[in-house]
């Protein structure tokens, strides 16, 4: 009902202003977020356990009042309104039904609770719901016969027959198993495009956050890290956090020190400093730097030969140029290490390399590659893969360009669609 | 001992194995439900008899001294209750009567039994319908709210249930009496309330803390308020908890003396069955007839309720009781 009466698509729906939750006893759950979302959008709020992505969502629903700040929707402050004056409907990790009642019941309960609409237009409205999500059999039963995905339909439900303007989801699918997780993210995806309906999704998978968000947000410490398509925050991390966070293996980091007189980064590894990165790492508070690069930025090479003699089947010849393209020949800084193990997982496999130097590194390869544990390697670092932070803040110094022409773009963008 | 059993049961299943395979096929053809399911019931005993193992004998062996052990002396009250007078003390003991006499019944009955029943019932009812009253909305309210002072209220709340009733009988005595509840049935409920609500408090927090949190949160979402969420919500994924409260609370106030005696005095209009069983100790010797006869009319209230309360044990009210919703 609410989302036909939006003007334009792209005005304000859903607004947090430096919402902060404590809870006594000193703990602090969300610092301070602050989000804005267009009407219709599916915002992702990711972040580790602990960070606040749950109960900024509460403070959403109105199941906590929030210490400070404000919630919005439509522009009018729905601060210390009750749930159900609200118009939200929330999707819970355990799906929360009523166990006694039948998934008829619970879909209906809230209808029932709120409204003084007739029995017969109570059913009518949860069997189209029924309809919709494909469960119209399942109506009679009660949730401790269903299974996890029928009861997830149930649950979701639940929450669409109220015609909600803002549908808020708490880790809607971690109690699902690998392949119904999969198949519900993309039902849940097209079902809310279908109704068009501002949606909060929270969830501490990045892989889940980065398929389904239109844009998400990284929480962590009850701060908003960053705000973004996932794509920005894939290739844009604003912090070593996010850069860790996102990507799947994480990015590689090394901490490491900016040496300006040689003009290289001394860590665990010594990096030679490309002019890009110099410029870079004088931006940063102190000396201190943090290098990092996702797996699929370094290329795996013979250490004897110093060429790239590791085949790849099925590939292009694109990526192998890469290094040459911008560094030359054998300028691309090259480190020796030991494979310890390589996990095939189809189209790529990630390798895990400990350098002579000590630190462990995630590097992923093509599926057809052939990398045997336990030899030597060499890794050849090109700096159009190294992100720059702040050694100390963490703040982002540098990324490699992407998104760009060319076959830089082809390798950059090539591994994120993990 | 128990090797022989086994060294012995092991045969006997590869014995009878044969003529039984061969009745289930004829049976089959014949009549397939009452053929087919006697030979494999009986197959599955023998199996289960081979598999017993030591210990497994021992463990049924202390059951079965357990058993006997409690269930002796309802025999033998209810033996004793059906003896017609002077067969009581009769040597050897004999737990089945010689002669079955319902004269020990009869003089219960005289002596005011239906008066008993009616009282403890009402007691009982009243009783356990407050205590729940009390004790639901508070163990949901410990269990749900956060409040200052929770803990130390929970606190409170079991150090009162360590107190003994009887410790504090005197002053409950003079309470009673300034208040002007001696010799009421009010007086004894509210007591009962009191001394009982504690432990119903504890039993249900516990269960209620086994409810998922979210529950609370969706019915809220779905406008209820906090009564409504434990009405509509809680009250059913509840339940098992609710009847063991109500089961521990009717044994209690329905064979509690010690209270009730003190309340209630020399009101004889007033007094309840475990009163009513008092009367018939004297102080120059014990009609152990009547006695054991009021005793068995006392239990069976108990029985009936207990096994019907019961089902829900088993079965989980959660999942069992809604059919008719």
């Amino acid at each position: 009902m609410t989302t036909d009466t939006s003007d334009s698509p792209d005005d304000t729906h859903l607004e947090l202003r430096t919402l902060r939750k404590e809870y006594p006893g000193g703990i602090t759950a969300v610092e301070e977020v602050s989000l804005t979302l267009p009407r219709g959008e599916l915002l992702v709020l990711v972040g580790p356990s602990g960070c606040g992505k749950s109960t900024t969502l509460r403070c959403i629903a109105g199941l906590e009042e929030p210490t400070a700040g404000d919630v919005l929707i439509d522009g009018e402050s729905v601060t210390g309104r009750r749930p159900e004056e609200r118009d939200i409907a929330m999707v819970f990790q355990n799906y929360a039904l009523y166990p006694h009642k039948t998934a008829h019941q619970n879909i209906g309960f809230g209808l029932r609770m709120t409204t003084d609409l007739p029995d017969d237009e109570v059913a009518r409205r949860v069997e189209d719901v029924a309809e919709t999500l494909g469960i119209s059999d399942l109506l009679d039963k009660k949730p401790g016969s269903l299974s996890g995905g029928q009861q997830q339909r149930v649950a979701l439900g639940r929450a669409i027959v109220r015609d909600p303007a803002v549908f808020l989801l708490d880790e809607p699918l971690s109690n699902l198993d690998a392949t119904l997780r999969t198949r519900m993210r993309t039902e849940i995806q097209q079902l809310q495009r279908d109704l068009d309906v501002t949606t909060v999704y929270v969830t501490h998978d990045q892989v889940e956050a980065m398929t389904i968000g239109d844009r998400i947000a990284v929480l962590d410490d009850g701060r908003v890290q960053q705000v973004g398509t996932p794509m920005t925050c894939y290739h844009e991390p604003t912090n070593r956090f996010v850069a860790s966070f996102i990507g799947e293996p994480s990015m590689n980091l090394l901490d490491c020190e900016f040496n300006r007189v040689a003009g290289a980064f001394d860590g665990p590894v010594t990096y030679p400093a490309s002019d890009e990165l110099s410029a870079a790492a004088a931006d940063a508070d102190g000396p201190d730097v943090t290098l990092g690069f996702r797996p699929e930025a370094p290329t795996l090479v013979d250490p004897a030969a110093g060429r790239e003699t590791l085949e790849r089947e099925g590939d292009g010849g694109g990526e192998a140029e890469v290094g040459p393209g911008l560094t030359g020949e054998g300028g691309v800084p090259m480190f020796l290490g030991r494979v310890d193990v390589v996990e095939p997982v189809g189209e790529q496999s990630f390798v895990y390399v400990t350098l002579e130097s000590g630190p462990q590194l995630t590097i992923t390869v093509p599926g057809g590659t052939t990398v045997s544990e336990r030899t030597t390697v060499g890794v050849r670092l090109p700096s159009s893969g190294v992100h720059l932070f702040d050694g100390i803040t963490g703040r982002a110094l540098h990324h490699p360009e992407w998104e760009q022409e060319g076959p830089l773009a082809g390798l950059t963008t090539g591994g994120s669609d993990i | 001992m128990s090797g022989d059993t086994d060294r012995n049961g092991e045969p006997d299943v590869t014995a009878t194995g044969r003529p039984d395979g061969g009745l289930t096929d004829v049976g089959r053809v014949t009549n397939r439900e009452s053929a087919t399911a006697g030979p494999t019931v009986l197959d599955r005993v023998r199996t289960e008899l081979a598999e017993l193992t030591v210990l497994d004998l021992a463990v049924y062996a202390l059951y079965v001294t357990a058993i006997a052990f409690f269930v002796f002396p309802v025999l033998w009250v209810a033996s004793a209750s059906l003896r017609p007078a002077g067969e009581l003390f009769s040597y050897p003991f004999r737990l089945v009567p010689g002669e079955v006499s319902l004269s020990a019944y009869r003089q219960v009955f005289r002596a005011g039994m239906v008066s008993w029943l009616f009282n403890s019932t009402l007691v009982t009812i009243f009783g356990v319908s407050s205590i729940l009253a009390v004790s639901v909305p508070a163990a949901y309210a410990f269990s749900r709210f956060e409040f200052t002072g929770r803990r130390g209220l929970l606190g409170v709340v079991l150090l009162f249930q360590m107190i003994s009733p009887v410790i504090i009988i005197v002053p409950l005595y003079t309470v009673m009496s300034s208040l002007g509840l001696l010799r009421t049935r009010a007086g004894l409920i509210l007591l009962y309330v009191g001394i009982q609500t504690p432990f119903s408090i504890w039993l249900l927090k516990g269960y209620f803390d086994t409810i998922p949190r979210e529950l609370d949160y969706a019915a809220r979402i779905d406008g209820c308020n906090r009564l409504q969420t434990l009405r509509h919500v809680l009250l059913r994924p509840v339940a098992p908890g609710i009847a063991v409260v109500a089961i521990f609370n009717t044994v209690l106030t329905w064979s509690e003396f010690v209270l009730a005696f003190t309340v209630l005095g020399s009101e004889s209009r007033l007094h309840t069955i475990s009163i009513g069983i008092y009367k018939f100790q004297g102080q120059y010797g014990n009609d152990w007839r009547a006695i054991a006869a009021a005793s068995v009319i006392g239990m069976l209230p108990l029985v009936v309720v207990f096994l019907g309360l019961q089902r829900y044990f088993v079965k989980g009210l959660v999942e069992g009781s809604l059919k008719g919703q």
